[in-house]
């Protein structure tokens, strides 16, 4: 079964730079320092530079599979792993990326719910939602790629704000550099990964590039962007905070931007909370158009009753994961998984990949 | 098409009543919050908030002040509820104040509440009072109408032009959570019928230990920032009569240098003040530099001798709020607080070096 995208479905491959940069940057960003400074503490900056190159080492090993196969990893799976252990396999990765969109739409629901509206209701947002991204996926690859250009564009305002907070900045925090033992450091590292986790829908939209193999430094400078922006707001996230105090901030991001304040608003994180939907956004549509693509592609499903079927099942699962413990939970499992899923996963098929690959030239020659 | 329109704005309409509103006139806005001790286990809260009139009736702005007793700051504003004609709510707080017995226990759970709550922005002030503050908080005549913005705007321009070092509640919980600088906060009083910042209140870890004059503080302004602004009188000699000459700061830079190490630490501290005379009685002629470079040195000598002693009941007091530990940690690596603060701090040495450079004398010879 070899299904080729047709080139009017198909985008061009500088849009790999959106359509990476923006997965990659989405709701992990309110409140990924706490957790990376928990192990590395003021060394943190470190470990985001240290998963920065671990994840371009993996993108090249996405790519070296992908080039190979031309194909997405549904089929990969086939070739490598046989009809029933592949599909196995290629329906755990469609459970995750599920997962992943329920994580990522929860989390910022919950921040809705305790910055700004306290009394809403889970259900009314998950409805909303449920109906947008399945007109959004409905529409197609190109439109969830549209998404992502307009949400990286839109927020990156944002960024130039979040220099603001910068007049409290105390650098005497940052020395004596690298006084964490390198254990902890690459355990901050391994969390940090976990902010960078949506790179590896490539694995299933890597068809719809038009001239894949080539695409490879788009996708490379995609995740150099986010690498930057992580790195800058970890530097002032850093900066800003004490240890203590940053160990008790949920959303340290959020909390940065309440010190900022123009004449025309006093308070600019409720405006931070606004614009984060459109950051969201693409990460949710991207999430969930993986996963109803790989029912398509295993089962054989037109993608449309999937989108529909997936969407029923999310407005019901939200509601019940309704506190501050369900949700980190539910954060937890999916960030043990994404890890396994990123770093363990694809370092595996790629030896694969490169020992079948060997194989095969010395039985052709 | 036109059905899913007609979903899509129907949706959107019929959502819309879900939520409570907080309609700005309908709401009662905290501005000032005052907590006092109140027998054993007990807080005195004591909130004012304005009030506007209905229709019809005077159209001015009314303050009301009002006090409950409870434990935490949530049940104090569902108890203020229970009295106040429309719902009350925290997020226009600007300034509060704590009564000197609740801040001699410690306030790490009030300021955490504050923090938790992310309603309250970050850069409002907190303040120390002496006394009772509910007393401070009821001012005479015309002042109640503005006691709101009364306080914020006493502690803002004493910030910005006088002695008092930038304080809000995030600088306080930076120092508080940092474990090589102690927290300072606004010392307030009431003398007869008026308010008055009086100094600077001390605190170790969150319990309130001891307090500086207003004469210290300007001393204490220039060692921890080294700033802009800030005025103080001096004594010089002159032909054998005592002068006085008033200088106000135009610019401050303060340098730490560790000169050593062991066994105990060691510190340069190099002050560079460019001033202006603003007032001085007697014949002094400010055109003649021998004069003006007599004065400068006598200041100067006065400015060392003050931050000398004022350094020095800081290690007594076994307070560290100028950030010495912060200075000392940054350069080690492995780095003991509870040593730092026992053993070490009461034994650094300091050498303070004042430069003082008169810049202008004002419009007349």
């Amino acid at each position: 079964m070899h299904s080729k995208v047709k080139e009017q479905f198909q985008v061009s491959p500088p849009m790999v730079f959106f359509l990476i940069h923006a997965m990659q940057v989405g709701v992990g960003m309110l409140g990924f320092q706490r957790i990376v400074a928990k192990y590395s503490g003021y060394d943190s900056w470190i470990a985001v530079l240290i998963a920065g190159v671990l994840i371009s080492i993996l993108i090249s090993m996405m790519y070296f599979v992908l080039k190979t196969n031309h194909n997405d990893i549904i089929e990969i799976h086939r070739n490598l792993f046989g009809k029933w252990a592949g599909g196995v396999l290629s329906l755990i990765i469609i459970l995750y990326f599920y997962a992943l969109g329920i994580l990522v739409i929860r989390t910022y629901i919950e921040v809705i719910q305790v910055w700004v509206f306290e009394d809403m209701p889970t259900w009314i947002l998950a409805l909303l939602a449920g109906y947008f991204f399945y007109y959004v996926i409905e529409g197609g690859f190109r439109t969830v790629t549209g998404l992502c250009v307009a949400g990286v564009f839109i927020p990156s305002i944002l960024f130039f704000v979040l220099l603001m907070p910068l007049q409290y900045a105390d650098f005497l925090n940052f020395l004596p550099v690298w006084k964490h033992s390198v254990k902890n450091i690459l355990l901050g590292a391994r969390e940090t990964t976990l902010t960078y986790l949506g790179f590896e829908l490539l694995l299933l939209f890597y068809p719809f590039i038009k001239d894949g193999q080539r695409s490879q430094k788009w996708a490379q400078l995609g995740h150099w962007a986010s690498v930057f922006v992580y790195t800058l707001l970890m530097f002032v996230t850093l900066s800003f905070f004490s240890e203590g105090q940053l160990d008790m901030t949920i959303w340290p991001t959020l909390t940065l931007l309440k010190v900022i304040e123009f004449p025309f608003i006093e308070r600019f994180e409720y405006l931070g909370i606004s614009l984060w939907l459109i950051i969201v956004i693409p990460n949710i549509a991207m999430a969930f158009w993986g996963a109803s693509r790989g029912v398509k592609r295993l089962f054989s499903i037109k993608q449309r009753y999937v989108i529909i079927v997936m969407m029923i099942v999310m407005v019901f699962i939200l509601p019940p994961l309704d506190n501050r413990q369900a949700v980190n939970t539910l954060n937890d499992i999916i960030s043990q998984i994404g890890f396994w899923v990123i770093v363990a996963y694809i370092t595996f098929i790629y030896i694969v990949q490169f020992i079948v690959q060997k194989i095969g030239r010395k039985r052709s020659s | 098409m036109k059905k899913k329109k007609f979903i899509s704005l129907s949706v959107l309409i019929l959502l819309t009543g879900c939520l409570d509103t907080q309609i700005i006139d309908e709401i009662l806005l905290i501005q000032t919050v005052g907590i006092d001790k109140h027998e054993e286990n007990k807080l005195k809260y004591t909130v004012t908030y304005p009030f506007f009139l209905e229709q019809g009736e005077e159209s001015t702005l009314n303050m009301e002040q009002l006090s409950v007793i409870s434990e935490t700051t949530e049940e104090a504003r569902s108890l203020l509820n229970t009295r106040a004609q429309q719902p009350l709510r925290y997020g226009q707080v600007r300034v509060i104040m704590f009564g000197k017995e609740v801040a001699e226990e410690g306030l790490e759970k009030y300021v955490k509440s504050f923090y938790r709550n992310p309603r309250i922005g970050s850069q409002i002030f907190l303040s120390l009072a002496e006394g009772k503050t509910e007393e401070i908080l009821r001012l005479k005549g015309e002042k109640q109408q503005r006691i709101g913005m009364y306080f914020s705007d006493l502690i803002e321009q004493n910030i910005e032009f006088e002695n008092i070092p930038e304080t809000n509640m995030h600088l306080f919980l930076f120092d508080l959570y940092s474990d090589g600088k102690d927290a300072i906060l606004p010392l307030i009083t009431k003398e007869g019928e008026e308010p008055k910042l009086i100094g600077t209140a001390l605190f170790d870890f969150d319990r309130y230990i001891d307090n500086i004059d207003l004469n210290e503080t300007y001393i204490f302004k220039q060692l921890r920032d080294g700033s802009e602004g800030g005025t103080s009188q001096f004594m010089v000699e002159h032909e054998g009569k005592k002068e006085y000459v008033v200088i106000e700061n135009v610019f401050t830079d303060v340098q730490y240098k560790e000169k050593k190490r062991t066994p105990y630490p060691e510190y340069d501290i190099q002050v560079e003040i460019q001033g202006e005379i603003t007032d001085n009685t007697g014949n002094i002629d400010l055109n003649d530099s021998n004069q003006v470079t007599k004065i400068e040195e006598s200041v100067g000598k006065q400015i060392k001798t003050e931050s000398e002693k004022l350094i020095k009941r800081f290690q007594e007091l076994k307070v560290d709020p100028l950030g010495f530990g912060e200075k000392y940690r940054s350069k080690t690596r492995n780095w003991k607080p509870n040593e730092w603060k026992e053993n070490i701090y009461p034994q650094t040495k300091s050498n303070v070096k004042v430069d003082l450079e008169i810049l202008q004398s004002g419009a007349i010879e």
